[in-house]
């Protein structure tokens, strides 16, 4: 018995051994966007109701989104080995890696009572397995919604964070010389779609927000010549002033909760905070300085705001209780700061900073520390964040000439990394963008 | 004698649990699927051995240049990953050029029907001094030229141990990991982001058997989305690199078994 | 040890291009060429324009009647009257208590070198100082109302030292 211990001893050793297995350290890789392989929807031919245009374009849609992410590239259809309906069963997954794809999407569209039936399956190509399935169900015109919430899908699954693409941006259309500028409202799809001005032009309007849980703008505009924060119902085109304030109200933003506007009251030279609530319309004063307060910003859980004041002597950002109580500096990198607006995580407050002549956009944790400026140009502020916290858009202005020629206003949209910056194309000149929170 | 009855009984059972316990095989349902077929033409690293590095090291500079203007140039635009690994492992070629030629026009193929505007980083404007000083940690961090070279410099006066893989071989190793691993970028910050891949090697090379990540469940836990991406980022790594340029065969046993941990802690923290 | 090199002269350039644009700042020499200097070699209407970052000249200032000029001019993120200011504004009122049924609207004005929201509190502020500065002279704040228009209204489109001067202002403008 002895001898079988003294056999035993050795193979447990050796156990040991083949699992003291070597580690390795892989602490950089590609940073390169995820190729996806997006194939078009089949459908039968048979069912002509379907236009081949939507097909082409909700595949066109899908890439387009994902692609201005950042984080992924479409691979070209030109290049796709296998085009078969089988597919969206099994795919011959060698075929997808063999040109690089890592994921996979396919589809089937069907008219069903008259309604689109879109079904879609996210492959993994590597693991060889479907990662992401579904059945949408929406009227046949409905088709370019569906196309980006197939997006946000496979954005939430391939990076485990809620998409942004099913989403509208309101801005500020601007045409017109630079000292007779014609401004309205205008709303369009977050890729440009659906564009849509909101109002005449007649009377100046400025900074539109989006209320987060409805379909409502606020922003100021000047009509009778009186500026003053109004209400705009998106679906019924009803108007209201917000209040009746005895001087200009502006820099209007909605409550995360929707039920409630922040903004800034002048009166006789001095501007302070003020809230009102939208239900029972009662107003609360918050600030109370003999500097400028304005540009305020709720943090997602409604209990903090930060706002821009010059009580310091400069321009800053500031942050307090929803209450008004514990007004506290937080900007402090030197060179002025505007425009605070606090992040739907709730961890970052974006800002304008305006530096030696130049504007940059950045970020800073909600104590001020680790300022991390983003992009800078000879004029950009306004900072909007989108659904997910992932990506900010703001308006950018270019210098005009002596002769005031060549000013221009356009929106812009860049990642918290500082990367993947893009003009968003509007038909005429933009400004004053909100992103809106994902349709519900 | 009762005594070395139980004695080898109970060490019975332990080996028996110790093989259970160890062979994760039996409670990783997930993985159970089809070894990958070997079909891909992904461009395999050429082995890394020590004098070809760091003879290398001195044709790269003049590369590494122009890389980082491209590199800033491009930024938003996809990069075709052989781009990447070409200039990592192999001297620059005539044949390499030739080829970075097609990515680009397959580049431009593949750009958006409506092209977004891109900012071209003008890298000589002095103004963007904040920028520059933001983006300099960026860029640095960007390139994985850099810690390849740094982790390159220790070589030379490294001696191959028995037991274990030499600094070259395990660098030739992570090499070719990290040019398959697409880092998930959109994953948040967090200190528990790591995720360790266990991986089975035959001779040649390729897989033995599916990887297996060792904190499999955390993958299904509701919360748990970013570490599940981050896991099937490695998996798809870890397939993709299937097979490896593998180090000599006559010392399989020492590199047959291997822990991957894929840690992108420092990239995401910005 | 490329890249650190890189580096350093990328600072050195940076330096160099501040220390250059602190020379701007003092002496105001505008790259977009129309500015101070540049008006007092090719147009010599009046040989200095800007005073410590206040329009002087009398370009865009219109008259509300003979030697009542409409219009007051401020510095860079600035409210406070400057003596030229205060004697518009003293003209100003001894033509509004001339003509005891005029009233006028002060339009506040920013340049737009800063950001919106903060510079329709700006303009807000300058057409207050303004009016408070013809209460005063003892005219009726009844008579008098302000408007800021922030940004919104440049008098001047450029992009230059002297655009900027000129649109930092506020205007009297009769309303009946």
């Amino acid at each position: 018995m002895k001898r079988l211990l003294v056999c035993l001893f050795p193979l447990i050793l050796f156990t040991n051994i083949s699992f003291a297995i070597i580690e390795i350290d892989i602490t950089e890789g590609n940073r390169e966007p995820l190729p996806l392989a997006i194939s078009e929807f089949f459908h039968d031919n048979n069912q002509q109701i379907i236009d081949k245009k939507i097909t082409e374009n909700i595949r066109t849609v899908i890439s387009d989104d994902l692609e201005r992410s950042g984080l992924f590239s479409s691979i070209d259809d030109k290049a796709f080995i296998q085009t078969n309906r089988a597919m969206h069963l099994k795919p011959r997954f060698a075929d997808w890696r063999l040109i690089k794809a890592q994921g996979l999407l396919t589809g089937e569209l069907a008219i069903e009572d008259d309604r689109l039936r879109v079904e879609f399956r996210l492959w993994d190509t590597f693991a060889e397995k479907e990662i992401e399935g579904l059945v949408l169900i929406t009227t046949i015109e409905n088709w370019r919604r569906i196309s980006h919430m197939i997006a946000d899908k496979i954005y939430e699954r391939l990076t485990g964070e809620e998409g942004y693409f099913d989403t509208r941006i309101v801005y500020v259309a601007e045409e017109g010389p630079k000292n007779k500028r014609i401004k309205k409202l205008a709303i369009m799809d977050q890729d440009g779609a659906n564009h849509k001005f909101l109002t005449s032009g007649k009377e100046l309007v400025l900074t539109p927000r989006f209320n987060p849980v409805r379909q409502e703008i606020t922003y100021l505009s000047y009509f009778k010549n009186l500026p003053r924060v109004y209400l705009l119902n998106i679906q019924t085109g009803i108007q209201e002033v917000v209040g009746d304030f005895p001087g200009m109200t502006f820099a209007p933003r909605f409550s995360p909760d929707g039920g409630k506007i922040i903004m800034s009251l002048a009166r006789e030279g001095n501007s302070d905070l003020y809230v009102m609530d939208l239900t029972n319309r009662v107003v609360e004063r918050l600030t109370d300085s003999p500097a400028i307060d304005t540009s305020p910003s709720y943090s997602p859980d409604g209990k903090k705001i930060t706002f821009n004041s010059d009580r310091g002597g400069s321009q800053q950002i500031y942050v307090m209780d929803s209450n008004g109580r514990n007004q506290k500096r937080i900007s402090k990198q030197g060179g002025n700061y505007a425009t605070p607006v606090w992040s739907p995580r709730g961890d970052l407050i974006a800002f304008t900073k305006f530096y030696q002549g130049q504007y940059f956009i950045g970020v800073m944790r909600t104590d001020g520390s680790g300022e991390r400026l983003l992009t800078e140009n000879w004029y950009q502020e306004a900072p909007s964040w989108s659904s997910n916290g992932r990506v900010l858009i703001f308006y950018r202005e270019t210098k005009a000439n002596d002769a005031g020629d060549g000013h221009s206003s356009s929106i812009w949209s860049i990642d918290l990394t500082g990367f993947n910056e893009r003009k968003i194309i509007t038909p005429v000149d933009a400004s004053d963008p909100s992103w809106s929170k994902l349709i519900q | 004698m009762r005594i070395s009855v139980v004695g080898s009984v109970s060490l019975h059972l332990f080996i028996l649990l110790f093989t259970i316990v160890s062979l994760p095989l039996f409670n990783n349902d997930e993985l159970e699927m089809p070894p990958v077929i070997q079909v891909e033409l992904i461009e395999i690293a050429e082995k890394t051995n020590v004098p070809q590095i760091s003879k290398k090291k001195e044709d790269k500079k003049p590369e590494k240049e122009n890389k980082k203007e491209e590199q800033k140039l491009n930024q938003p635009i996809q990069k075709p990953k052989e781009e990447k690994s070409n200039e990592k492992v192999k001297d620059p070629s005539t044949e390499e050029k030739i080829e970075n030629k097609k990515i680009e026009e397959k580049m431009i193929q593949n750009m958006p029907v409506r092209k977004p505007e891109i900012k071209k980083k003008d890298k000589f404007d002095p103004l963007k001094l904040a920028e520059l000083i933001d983006k300099q940690k960026d860029t640095k961090q960007t390139n994985p030229e850099d810690i390849v070279e740094k982790d390159y410099e220790a070589l030379d006066s490294t001696p191959s141990l028995d037991k274990r893989l030499t600094l070259s071989e395990e660098d030739a190793i992570r090499a070719q990991f990290m040019q398959c691993w697409s880092i998930p970028l959109g994953i948040p910050y967090d200190e528990t982001m790591i995720v360790k891949i266990k991986v089975f090697l035959n001779t040649d090379g390729s897989l033995l058997k599916p990887p297996e990540v060792v904190q499999h469940e955390r993958m299904n836990k509701p919360g748990e989305k970013y570490f599940r991406t981050l896991a099937e980022s490695a998996l798809r790594a870890v397939r993709r690199c299937d097979p490896i340029k593998a180090p000599e065969a006559e010392r399989y046993d020492n590199w047959k078994n291997l822990q991957l941990n894929f840690d992108p802690r420092e990239i995401l923290r910005g | 040890m490329v890249s650190t090199f890189q580096n350093y002269t990328r600072y050195l350039v940076i330096i160099l291009f501040a220390l250059f644009l602190a020379a701007c700042e003092t002496v105001p020499k505008d790259t977009a060429s129309s500015s101070t200097s540049s008006t007092s070699t090719s147009s010599s209407t009046s040989a200095v324009e800007i005073q410590d970052g206040v329009y002087v000249g009398s370009d865009t200032v219109e008259m509300l009647a003979i030697d009542v000029p409409d219009r007051i001019f401020f510095a860079y993120d600035s409210y406070s009257l400057t003596k030229a200011a205060q004697n518009t504004l003293e003209k100003q009122a001894k033509w509004l208590k001339a003509n005891g049924s005029v009233t006028i609207a002060i339009e506040g004005h920013a340049d737009e070198r800063g950001t919106r929201e903060y510079n329709l509190a700006l303009g807000d502020r300058r057409a207050n100082a303004a009016k408070d500065y013809l209460m005063t002279q003892g005219i009726s704040s009844s008579r008098v109302t302000t408007i800021s228009f922030g940004k919104e209204r440049p008098v001047n489109s450029g992009s230059n030292k002297k655009a900027w001067a000129q649109n930092r202002r506020s205007v009297s403008v009769r309303t009946n």
